[in-house]
């Protein structure tokens, strides 16, 4: 993760690729994981929100686990 | 007014009647028209339940230029929706498949879950913002499209007017009890497609009436003759033929499909078939079913979707493909019929035609309905 909070390089490049792939699966986890490397609070909840949109469609069994990330930031109810 | 009065002389007694004008069966602002008043208004047959099999199965269907789609929910039913996200309009599914979790808009990712509910909307209220007080979820669901099964079609009523599909189709539910049951889709090779160039009225007509049968099929002739068939009219919801004489179909050592059980003794040598109006086709015989679904593309094409079933799951295949084949023989020999008539519709002078009064009557009871409606709907338009 970058001073600014966007996710390194390695990860970016991961995540594109899974989007390439249509890889739903991967990318849910792999926006979890640049959600959870950032302490910015508004990065985070953006890789986040897309974390669980991907988990709501693939079944992710950690789709619960997102969604309260979102909710005790108030971004989901 | 004009167009009003020309189909007064189509609800005549049948000996006096004429045939509904050439402008019905060629004539694009009646076809827009007719959508209304038949298809959309009524319960229209869309596709058969056996095309998603399995829960979370989604395929998107056109019906008369509305994006549908077809689903099994998480909890077993058949629903229909509108192919549209409510945020902006997006096709929501573009191809058959198989939705494990949410059905997810490619276009901004707002999620549905496979009942309809709006689940999620990502970044609605600015970046990593879920929520926004000004949408309510809850009223924005999927557009469902009224929709019921039986015979194993799937039955809707786009605009919402109809009555219950229970009321609109009891008569024929009473007299086909027998038949109200699971009926097992033979699976692929049970279905066809006959693309016909012909108005879709004509291939119920067709259908309906026994007494082109010496003529287009000669091969019943041996054992299904013009008198063993009778008319089965209901005045303003189906007609069609019946047969006293079905025989099963057998192959060298003698086996038979098995019987759907507990018949009425009626069925063991009986077999309808009936056209519902305005474009489901079906016919039940002892040992099976079929469903042909009628889809207008324009006023002079029609595509006819047929899907076979049995009574149980396992049947025997080479009877099930020697089952189709004999379908598809019966069902190609009308082709030539119903596209000459089309093309007969094209004559200028051509007034409708007149009706056997013995032999015509559950066309005419057919062309009743189609006149009767147009004219209602007309008269509620005006």
């Amino acid at each position: 993760m970058d001073a600014f909070g966007n996710p390194d390089k390695d990860l970016e490049k991961k995540i594109l690729v899974a989007h390439h792939n249509n890889d739903g699966l991967k990318l849910a986890e792999l926006y979890a994981e640049a959600a959870y490397n950032t302490s910015n609070k508004n990065k985070a909840c953006f890789f986040m929100v897309n974390a669980y949109t991907l988990a709501l469609e693939y079944r992710h069994p950690k789709t619960q686990s997102f969604f309260q990330f979102l909710k005790k930031h108030a971004r989901e109810n | 007014m004009e167009k009003t009065a020309t189909l007064d002389k189509v609800c005549l007694p049948i000996g006096e009647a004429y045939g509904l004008p050439n402008e019905h069966y060629t004539c694009s602002s009646v076809f827009q028209e007719e959508k209304d008043i038949l298809l959309f208004d009524k319960w229209s047959g869309l596709a058969v339940s056996a095309e998603i099999p399995n829960i979370g199965d989604a395929v998107p269907i056109h019906f008369q230029g509305t994006p549908l789609f077809i689903v099994r929910t998480k909890e077993n039913k058949v629903k229909v929706f509108q192919n549209t996200c409510r945020h902006r309009g997006m096709i929501l599914i573009n191809s058959a498949k198989s939705i494990k979790g949410a059905i997810r808009c490619p276009y901004h990712s707002w999620c549905y879950s496979t009942d309809g509910n709006l689940i999620s909307t990502p970044h609605v209220g600015g970046p990593g913002r879920n929520l926004h007080e000004e949408i309510d979820r809850s009223k924005l669901g999927l557009t469902e499209v009224r929709s019921h099964v039986w015979m194993g079609v799937i039955w809707i009523n786009l605009s919402g007017n109809a009555p219950k599909f229970e009321d609109s189709m009891k008569e024929l539910m009473d007299r086909w009890a027998d038949f109200d049951r699971p009926l097992f889709h033979g699976g692929k090779e049970s279905s066809f497609t006959i693309e016909i160039a012909a108005n879709w009225k004509l291939a119920v007509e067709n259908y309906c009436e026994s007494y082109h049968l010496p003529w287009v099929h000669p091969g019943l002739n041996s054992y299904s003759k013009l008198e063993d068939h009778y008319h089965i009219e209901y005045k303003n919801k189906f007609s069609g033929q019946g047969t006293k004489v079905y025989q099963q179909l057998k192959d060298k050592e003698g086996n038979v499909f098995p019987d759907f059980s507990n018949l009425k003794a009626k069925w063991d040598t009986a077999a309808e078939y009936i056209a519902v109006y305005p474009n489901v086709l079906l016919g039940v015989h002892r040992d099976h079913a079929f469903a042909i679904i009628l889809i207008p593309d324009g006023p002079e094409k029609t595509y006819e979707h047929i899907h076979l079933f049995y009574s149980q799951e396992d049947t025997p295949e080479h009877l099930r493909l020697r089952n189709k084949k004999q379908w598809r023989l019966v069902f190609d020999e009308d082709v030539p019929v119903v596209e000459g008539m089309q093309k007969g519709r094209h004559a200028v002078n051509f007034d409708g035609g007149r009706f056997s009064p013995v032999m015509d009557n559950p066309t005419h009871c057919f062309h009743f309905w189609v006149a009767n409606e147009v004219q209602n709907g007309r008269i509620r338009k005006s």
